[in-house]
């Protein structure tokens, strides 16, 4: 089975942390090859501790001749002028092999409205370029009110906490078609094995959210889940293989 | 497969279980829940996913019998009944329920069914040490009876100290810490080398890298017992976790069942089931 995690953080933070360290792209290679992970979307810990212009090109800089790893960028409203401008974002993110945008609203001190942000989702929307909303930074009501008016985002999705959280999940997973969860923070007792007879196989992505969680759990979670083989590799890896491969970067 | 140095790995990697690793789950739960959906909440399910993953024995205490006192635990005894051979139950007391004496005559009636005691001091607001809790104790001691405590960090109710206190007045009854004090981890080391009655357990524990290598690293695998929180956790997570962790695999099994056993082959009940 081949494993792409869409949830892979490295880098040092700047608060104190329980788990050990990963600072940098080698390291953190040294692991993924370790744990048997052939490709992962990454971040680094700088992205939200330091100015998002500044981390994001840390991260730029490590990609660069590192084909099995891919990156995220953290955004800002784009009125201040303070990162790469809308008009050379595209070419930018294709160049330094970006796959998609998280945001820290609240850390970064802006609005997650749609009138704040509209550049950049009318930007995602056409370019089907991934947001990555983990729900710890960006709410859900936010979240849907940005939907409402842009229902066709492609976007990934994290629960805010281990507890079980089908009944917020569930609603965006059938509103939106272009919604899908990553595992990292899903623990669900057979939870993956309810949402694909649901019919949500191609909306669930493997995902560890190392470092600071284990690999091994949603490993396990998706490779013991009871739906056969060609499930377990489409969440395994497959459904976010498609979900780059339909990004338009022109 | 994530960890080539655990031989043990493969059976789970290959199998999701393990003939020579067995499991034994000291914290489960069972019927549906106010907060949230989940898809195992019956007792069939929860014993078809513990036969799928190779857990031999789960003692639980049903969310119905914590939160609905009127139902007075009939669907944690009606579980039991239908699955002798992998279902055992914690008592759960609260200090709401009005007829405290009738609740102590059905613990001491079914021994059959009630193997332990649970009690959730933050949800009910009741001190672990409150006295309306001293009778249970009492049993559970001259019975040498597993007690399983929701505990958490810093709480007043189900704290570090409360631990301690319950630990110093009982010697022969084993105290399961559930979440081990969940982020006073250090402490919770400590009270597991303090007493020898006290055991820690590992729900809520996998959310993250750090707490069970803090764990590992201030008290032997020999006072860690394994717990889902079943069906809220999925039990490959935490097999999973395990693994990821750096530990042997012979600390491994402790955890998974070597430890459950050596607290539990006192009990006629256990060694019936598990030989």
């Amino acid at each position: 089975m081949n494993f792409f995690d869409a949830n892979v953080i490295y880098g040092i933070p700047s608060q104190k942390r329980l788990y050990p360290v990963i600072p940098d792209r080698a390291a953190l290679q040294r692991k993924l090859k370790e744990f048997g992970i052939q490709k992962a979307i990454v971040h680094r810990e700088e992205q939200f501790f330091a100015h998002p212009h500044t981390a994001n090109q840390m991260l730029a800089e490590d990609l660069r001749d590192a084909p099995e790893l891919f990156g995220l960028w953290t955004l800002l409203p784009p009125h201040c002028h303070e990162m790469t401008e809308p008009e050379d974002m595209l070419a930018e993110m294709r160049k330094n092999r970006i796959v998609g945008w998280q945001f820290f609203p609240q850390q970064n001190g802006y609005i997650f409205h749609w009138r704040v942000l509209k550049v950049w989702f009318e930007m995602a929307e056409k370019h089907r370029l991934p947001l990555f909303i983990n729900f710890s930074f960006v709410t859900e009501h936010d979240l849907l009110d940005v939907l409402d008016r842009y229902p066709n985002l492609t976007v990934i999705l994290r629960n805010a906490s281990v507890w079980p959280p089908d009944r917020v999940i569930r609603p965006f997973l059938t509103e939106f078609p272009r919604t899908h969860l990553e595992l990292s923070n899903y623990l669900t007792a057979d939870g993956v094995d309810a949402l694909v007879a649901c019919g949500y196989r191609d909306r669930l992505l493997y995902s560890s959210g190392f470092q600071t969680a284990h690999v091994g759990g949603p490993m396990m979670l998706v490779k013991q889940a009871a739906i056969g083989d060609v499930d377990q590799q489409q969440i395994a890896a497959g459904n976010l293989e498609r979900i780059l491969g339909e990004i338009n970067y022109v | 497969m994530f960890n080539a140095h655990s031989e043990l790995l493969k059976d789970f990697w290959e199998h999701g279980r393990s003939a020579r690793c067995p499991i034994i789950d000291f914290h489960a739960h069972m019927n549906p829940h106010v907060g949230s959906f989940m898809p195992l909440v019956t007792a069939e399910k929860m014993v078809a996913k513990m036969q799928r993953c190779g857990t031999r024995l789960t003692i639980f205490s049903g969310h119905d019998a914590m939160f609905v006192p009127a139902f007075h635990h009939a669907h944690d005894l009606e579980a039991v009944g239908k699955f002798p051979q992998q279902l055992r139950a914690y008592f759960v007391m609260n200090g709401s329920v009005p007829d405290q004496q009738s609740e102590l005559e059905l613990l001491k009636s079914r021994p059959d069914v009630f193997v332990g005691l649970k009690t959730l001091g933050d949800y009910f607001g009741y001190r672990v040490n409150d006295p309306v809790y001293t009778p249970y104790y009492d049993y559970a001691d001259e019975h040498e009876m597993p007690v399983l405590l929701h505990t958490w960090g810093g709480s007043p109710y189900n704290g570090v100290s409360e631990v301690e206190k319950l630990a110093q007045r009982y010697r022969r009854l084993t105290i399961i810490v559930g979440h081990s004090c969940h982020g006073e981890w250090e402490e919770a080391a400590r009270l597991a080398n303090t007493y020898a009655n006290v055991y820690l357990e590992l729900t809520a524990v996998f959310d993250e890298v750090g707490p069970l290598e803090i764990l590992l690293s201030k008290c032997s695998s020999e006072k860690i017992v394994f717990g889902t929180d079943l069906p809220w956790f999925d039990t490959m997570h935490g097999v999973g976790y395990l693994f990821s962790t750096p530990m042997t695999d012979r600390d491994r099994e402790n955890i998974l069942f070597r430890n459950g056993v050596r607290i539990l082959k006192k009990h006629e009940w256990f060694r019936q089931l598990w030989n």
